[in-house]
């Protein structure tokens, strides 16, 4: 009789299961990631300034919107922000494969995996602190690269004083964090490619290059995807090296989408435009990764 | 011939490589044991004369670097910990069962991934004010947990999907119920899986940065990202010393994680891609 009471109880405790599992997951998300989010569309239409009493908050519409599409920061901020991830993106994977092969030579037998070790250093340091550890290099009179640059007989470049500089900087820093995760995930890829099938094709006349384009490369295509869209995305979100760089000088012509809204809504306490903002920057990254995923699945052949 | 050509390329590359990816740290370690004068030069001192603790000194002297340290590495640990069991337990829900929503749940966790972390950080505040989590080490840890789960539970489900079913099936059919079934069976086999979650779990939150920004204001709340960015901040006079000694404290647990755990960062990251 017990053994019985006990089994169905049981059994309905089994049905409940999917549910029991998932809870914790989904209580996290709709907490702290869909509610939030619905917050924000919320806010977005709302004239909501920090500094102000609470009583001036009103519903404005989209004004926001309008107002944020109307601010050339935030359009410079939007442009720099796809140039950015293009040409940083492009030069990591690049750079990375070009170390991923390198370190795949069998020239010096086993002896080149040390390197391996040494180059994936950065990509574990937090962003805040390479950028931090490159400001010491980028030092206007007494840092080494300036140095290099004077004693070869150019001028002393001002890193973070004028726009080009600052971009590239950034990006050096960012290509530096990053073409190690390229480098340790196209090198397992080219692990997983039998030797024997480029060697036969070296060998019937294709040539290395012409191998690695032919044979290793659409081998490879799953690992690039996927390398290509991790980066994008992270990219697109760039925000701790600005900061750290720069800080969106001069003028502002290295802001981000990140950081300026990140300044639209606490530097100038502006809740409503802030949140509209981020509403902008998150359609813009959705439609940035969806033309990355259209455009990467037309080049799979399979 | 064509072996020495080869041979010469590797060498020419891993040459430039070397001086891009290494110098940075190097000029940083170096600095850091310079005395100010060695710091202040031209030509700069490429290989330090004089050696000095001092930098090392100021850093735990100005900056209570040691209570930032110990809030970083309590902030990862149980941000780790949480996200793990949650995820652990949420992936085997996922991959194990088909009930009604899945789909749109499983859906759900990819969209939000999307979402920039700087788009939350607004709502976040104003319900961390209305909470009273603001500037506390127990909001910054449940902000933390969400934004690893979505990552953690795309592993988990990858992790479990890779299981036979039949082995969760003669478990049932041997009288287990759905939950010792998984906690005799399923969890001993996602061992590994949870190693190269924790690992991404635990660097994510250990160098996370804009969070913890808008978030955390009081030094004692301080995480060490955070820590070592408001460093020339506050000192106007920028500390070049005080900084490649902070830089450098704060490498080396990435040393020694490039050195440890490579092979797991890549699994974590492949999982899904190898077959595809």
């Amino acid at each position: 009789m017990i053994r019985a009471g006990r089994k169905g109880f049981g059994r309905r405790m089994d049905r409940w299961a999917p549910f029991v599992f998932t809870a914790p997951t989904l209580l996290f998300i709709v907490a702290l990631m869909v509610f939030p989010f619905l917050y924000s569309v919320y806010l977005s239409l709302l004239k909501y300034k920090l500094t102000l009493p609470a009583a001036s908050i009103h519903f404005a519409g989209l004004d926001n919107y309008r107002y944020m599409l109307a601010n050339a920061s935030f359009l410079r901020a939007a442009q720099w922000t796809f140039v950015f991830s293009v040409i940083a993106v492009a030069a990591e994977v690049i750079l990375g494969m070009i170390m991923a092969l390198t370190l795949n030579s069998n020239a010096f037998g086993n002896r080149t995996a040390v390197f391996k070790s040494l180059f994936i250093m950065p990509l574990m340091l937090a962003p805040i602190v390479s950028a931090k550890i490159w400001s010491l290099l980028f030092q206007v009179i007494y840092g080494p690269i300036n140095y290099v640059l004077s004693s070869l007989g150019f001028d002393r470049v001002s890193w973070s004083g004028e726009p080009l500089p600052a971009k590239l900087s950034i990006l050096l820093v960012d290509i530096w964090q990053s073409a190690p995760f390229c480098m340790l995930i196209l090198l397992a890829a080219l692990k997983t490619v039998p030797k024997e099938l480029t060697e036969a094709a070296a060998i019937d006349g294709a040539g290395r290059i012409g191998s690695f384009f032919k044979i290793t490369l659409p081998l490879i295509r799953h690992f690039l995807a996927l390398v290509v869209s991790i980066r994008i995305m992270d990219a697109l979100r760039v925000f701790d090296s600005v900061v750290a760089l720069t800080n969106g000088a001069p003028g502002d012509t290295t802001e981000t989408l990140a950081t300026i809204t990140y300044k639209t809504a606490f530097r100038y306490a502006d809740i409503g435009a802030g949140s509209a903002g981020s509403i902008l920057y998150f359609l813009f990254i959705v439609v940035f990764s969806l033309l990355a995923f259209v455009f990467m699945r037309r080049k799979d052949p399979a | 011939m064509k072996n020495r050509t080869e041979k010469t390329l590797v060498s020419l590359l891993l040459a430039v490589f070397s001086l891009y990816f290494l110098f940075p740290i190097y000029w940083t370690v170096t600095t850091s044991i310079k005395p100010k004068g060695s710091i202040i030069k031209l030509p700069p001192e490429w290989f330090p004369q004089r050696f000095t603790w001092s930098n090392y000194a100021d850093v735990f002297t100005q900056n209570q670097i040691g209570r930032v340290f110990l809030n970083s590495l309590l902030v990862a640990t149980v941000t780790t910990a949480i996200t793990v069991f949650v995820t652990a337990l949420g992936g085997y829900g996922f991959s194990r069962f088909r009930f009604r929503g899945r789909n749109l749940w499983i859906y759900t966790t990819i969209i939000v991934r999307m979402i920039p972390g700087l788009l939350l950080i607004i709502p976040y505040y104003l319900m961390f004010q209305k909470a009273g989590l603001l500037d506390s080490l127990f909001g910054l840890i449940i902000v933390y947990v969400s934004a690893a789960i979505p990552l953690a539970i795309y592993l988990f489900i990858g992790f479990y999907n890779d299981m036979p079913a039949e082995i969760f099936e003669s478990a049932r059919i041997d009288g287990c119920s759905e939950y010792s079934a998984f906690f005799r069976i399923a969890l001993p086999l996602v061992v590994p899986g949870i190693v190269v979650t924790s690992i991404l779990v635990f660097m994510g939150a250990w160098n996370e940065f804009s969070l913890s920004l808008i978030l955390t204001f009081s030094d004692d709340k301080k995480l060490l990202p955070l820590a070592i960015s408001s460093l020339v901040q506050t000192q106007k006079d920028t500390p070049l010393g005080t900084l490649a000694a902070a830089g450098t404290l704060a490498m080396i647990p990435a040393i020694v994680l490039s050195l440890t755990t490579q092979k797991y960062i890549v699994e974590g990251f492949t999982a899904g891609a190898v077959k595809g």
